[in-house]
């Protein structure tokens, strides 16, 4: 057999005969198919031992029970908590995304202290003798240190409020939000006692004015399970359609600011019918003379923008109904001004729906163990932007030390607010488990373990119905070199000779169950809540202050016809302390977020008005700032409103969430508001124009 | 034209019977590496005639498999918690896993991969050895063969085992049955 091209040509045709009679070509195939499929960042599901622990959500929205699966130990994924009377089996997209959070590239490892401009790290010992140094030069002092804290259900605020008292000053606030609007107009307008609950389980009747009880208002996930149950009408005012709206049995459209135009008016009809409950109330007469001259139900159509007709049919609808209920808020649960809020209470009343079943209930101060803490509703009172406003502009004096415990006020307050009151506080901490906008402006970050990570607890988050107490041991050892702010602060405390009456955060949340009565085993074991109907017996209550008129030449008439800026809030986008996490990224449709660039809502009319169409880039500009978005058209937002959603145009945090959409508080300015103690947000001078 | 020898192959068949031999003797070779277990183990010495694959081989109380016995299950009721034989193997054993309580890292014959969901427990009624390799009276655990492209092992069950199984038995074949 001579060795020619002809043999070698045949050679090859065997040998590719063969090997097609041989497993290779298959085998290879399948192999390619399956390598191509083995990624590396393709991770592995834990094979091992489940366990099933209960914990408690904070995350910045309400907070609940919650149930975690571990494997060998490694939280693997959330549940909602059958057993814990917020959540029922139920859980936000958020909260389920909170195992992801736990190794969230953002998650801090260690101390950090700025030096020339840059964060370096150091050890725990060395970040307490740094602020212990800080602090020693300024005890006693009026002016020595505030306090912002994000969580405002928890004791760590019975130990840091103790330690600003310890060291001389009383300046502790809550970020604002709709508990604290709802809280200082019951309080400082209406004479209330007590805090403000919603028996929404026993109502018949719901109106939300502007509350998105179904997304972002209050207890959420309950909000949802009792929506689900049926039985109860609900009517839903607002600019937009949101998830409420978009399920509730009728959407009245109102002007974000309109929102207590619309209250009083109903109220005018309600006084019109002779029906309205007066009985221990004070400031009838006079509100009902002030309805007379500004409410008739001309002119309070006209300054609600909101037809004759549906005014009186909803007022009749609250009038019929057995057992109503009217939930102020605002549309993005971010607070402001007192008006929509008094105006909702006031109706509550004039129903008398207080202290009745499906209605308003007046839940008990939180009890408070450390004498010199400061109680969680008196918190509730204070108005941070009005403080920081005063700060900025000169008026109040600064702090020394600005504590900031989880709380993301450099990202959540309007405009430019919290970076001119920074500059005139010399030194700002930040408590937090994740680098977020705060901690990346501050003088020294402290890292916490993330919430699932901890001893923590909650006292009755806003908009329960009734008392109740979470409490909630760790599920996993802090996966980062972190300390919980309570001991860490009591540390603090022992360093400078203070003594806040605890040694420990732990003894602190055992005195508070023994004073509750409550079982430590069954909160932390079966995560099952305690609850308690007591309320507040409420005489003297007022319907009137004479704020009103100031706050109602304050706020914009609903007849001027420029756009106006309604910020709304979806869970899944994330809320203040908590970026959007990966998995709430995977939820937003491509008319929401399209690359890095985020989707305003506005309805066709007002696009037209703009010479705009859909997809279109716009570039908004009010007096505080300016942001780009592209334009969705959505008939569910009523005409000359721009809807914008809160949790986007992060500048800090990771690769996941940063740089995406634009910061809709940006757009804000803030008021203080006249007689209610409160700040307006607005957008004033909002123009809109094409990129 | 020269005359072809009688008795000598062609370029061809020759051809044929390189591409035989490639395929299946050579190919298995490079394509699967052959790894030892970590750890020497004898089934047989650990058997005893009342004893069945799942008193080691167990359930959690949730009904999810075990797999392969935890190096604290090894320590319990006084077995090797200290050394026990004096074997060398067993002496590795007791030094640098149960003494430090390091888990073993063993080489799983038929891991199914993630996107796959089976519960061992939904087929209990099978005898073990219909699906996996008859260890229970052997000295020497099997060599672990691992494919050098996928990474999976050589004896990891295919789909169309499943499939074959689920069709002759009536079982559902759909693919949310294993592919949640």
């Amino acid at each position: 057999m001579a060795l020619d091209r002809r043999a070698i040509l045949k050679f090859i045709a065997g040998g590719a005969v063969g090997t097609a009679l041989t497993p290779i070509p298959l085998k290879l195939t399948d192999d390619i198919s399956i390598w191509t499929q083995n990624w590396p960042w393709i991770p592995n599901i834990p094979k091992g031992p489940e366990s099933i622990r209960p914990s408690l959500v904070k995350m910045g929205a309400t907070e609940y029970g919650i149930r975690v699966t571990s494997v060998e130990g490694n939280p693997i994924t959330a549940s909602g908590n059958p057993d814990h009377a917020l959540s029922q089996g139920g859980i936000d997209p958020l909260a389920a995304s909170c195992v992801q959070m736990l190794y969230s590239p953002s998650r801090i490892d260690s101390p950090l202290v700025r030096d020339n401009g840059a964060f370096r790290s150091v050890s725990w010992a060395r970040a307490g003798e740094l602020l212990g140094n800080k602090l020693s030069g300024v005890k006693g002092r009026a002016d020595s240190v505030g306090c912002i804290s994000g969580d405002s259900t928890g004791s760590v605020n019975e130990v840091l409020s103790a330690f600003v008292s310890a060291m001389g000053s009383d300046t502790y606030y809550f970020p604002p939000s709709d508990a604290v609007s709802q809280s200082r107009v019951w309080h400082g307008l209406m004479s209330g006692r007590g805090d403000v609950g919603y028996d929404l389980e026993n109502a018949d009747f719901i109106l939300c004015l502007g509350a998105d009880i179904l997304e972002s208002w209050g207890t959420l996930v309950r909000n949802q399970k009792i929506f689900a149950r049926g039985g109860k009408e609900v009517v839903y005012a607002g600019p937009l359609q949101t998830h409420t709206a978009a399920v509730a049995d009728r959407w009245i459209p109102v002007g974000p600011d309109a929102l207590g135009h619309l209250g009083l008016a109903l109220a005018y009809h309600l006084r019109a019918t002779g029906r309205e409950h007066t009985a221990g109330t004070s400031g009838v007469q006079e509100l009902r003379r002030f309805l007379e001259a500004e409410y008739a139900p001309n002119a309070g159509s006209k300054a609600s923008g909101v037809a004759q007709n549906v005014v009186r049919w909803l007022a009749e609808k609250l009038l019929l109904a057995e057992r109503p209920v009217v939930v102020p808020g605002t549309v993005g649960g971010i607070g402001g001004s007192a008006l929509p809020f008094f105006a909702g209470t006031a109706l509550n009343i004039l129903l008398g729906r207080i202290n009745r079943k499906g209605g308003v209930r007046c839940i008990p101060r939180p009890p408070q163990i450390l004498d010199r803490a400061h109680n969680l509703s008196d918190i509730r009172d204070r108005d941070l932007g009005r403080y920081l406003h005063g700060v900025a502009e000169g008026e109040t004096e600064p702090p020394q030390v600005l504590l900031i415990n989880e709380a993301n006020p450099a990202y959540s307050l309007p405009g430019d607010l919290f970076s001119r009151a920074r500059k005139r506080i010399p030194f700002t901490v930040s408590f937090t488990p994740f680098m977020d906008e705060t901690a990346a402006a501050s003088d020294l970050v402290l890292p916490v373990p993330f919430f699932l990570e901890r001893l923590e607890d909650s006292f009755t988050p806003f908009g329960s119905g009734s008392a109740n107490y979470s409490l909630a041991s760790p599920v996993i050892s802090p996966l980062r070199n972190a300390r919980p702010a309570a001991d860490f602060v009591l540390g603090l405390s022992r360093q400078l000779g203070l003594d806040l009456g605890t040694d420990s955060f732990r003894s602190l949340l055992k005195t508070k169950v023994r004073y509750l009565d409550a079982d430590w085993d069954v909160l932390t074991g079966r995560g099952i809540a305690w609850t308690d109907r007591t309320t507040a017996y409420q005489s003297g209550l007022r319907v009137w202050s004479s704020s009103i008129r100031q706050m109602l030449n304050a706020a914009r008439p609903a007849a001027e016809r420029s756009p106006r800026l309604a910020l709304y809030t979806e869970i899944n986008s994330g809320t203040d302390r908590i970026a959007i996490p990966p998995f709430g990224l995977k939820t937003l449709l491509e008319n929401e977020l399209q690359g890095d660039t985020f989707f305003l809502r506005m309805n066709r009319h007002t696009a037209r008005q703009h010479g705009l169409g859909q997809g279109d880039l716009v570039k908004l500009t009010t007096e505080a700032g300016t942001l780009q978005a592209k334009v969705n058209l959505d008939e569910g937002v009523m005409s000359d409103v721009v809807a914008i959603p809160t949790g986007f145009g992060r500048t800090a945090w990771d690769k996941f969430s940063r740089g995406k959409g634009g910061n809709g508080y940006e757009l804000l300015s803030l008021e203080p508001e006249e007689g209610s103690g409160l700040s307006r947000l607005s957008a004033a001078g909002l123009r809109i124009s094409k990129v | 034209v020269p005359k072809k020898k009688k008795g000598t192959p062609t370029p061809i068949v020759l051809g044929l019977i390189a591409g035989l031999i490639l395929g299946w003797w050579i190919f298995p070779h490079v394509l699967y590496s052959e790894q030892e277990q970590p750890v020497h183990f004898s089934h047989k010495t650990h058997m005893n005639e009342d004893m069945e694959c799942v008193d080691c081989h167990h359930y959690r109380s949730d009904g999810s498999f075990a797999g392969v016995p935890s190096v604290e299950s090894c320590a319990r009721s006084g077995c090797h918690d200290e050394v026990l034989t004096g074997t060398p193997a067993e002496e590795a054993f007791v030094k640098e896993y149960v003494k430090k309580g390091r888990p073993v890292d063993w080489k799983i014959y038929q891991k199914q991969p993630d996107n796959v969901y089976f519960s061992h427990i939904a087929h209990e009624d099978f005898e073990c050895a219909e699906c996996h390799p008859d260890v229970g009276q052997s000295e020497e655990l099997p060599v672990y063969q691992e494919n050098k492209i996928t990474g999976y092992s050589r004896d990891t069950m295919k789909m169309d085992e499943c499939e074959r199984c689920h069709a002759r038995r009536g079982a559902s074949n759909g693919c949310f049955v294993c592919h949640k």
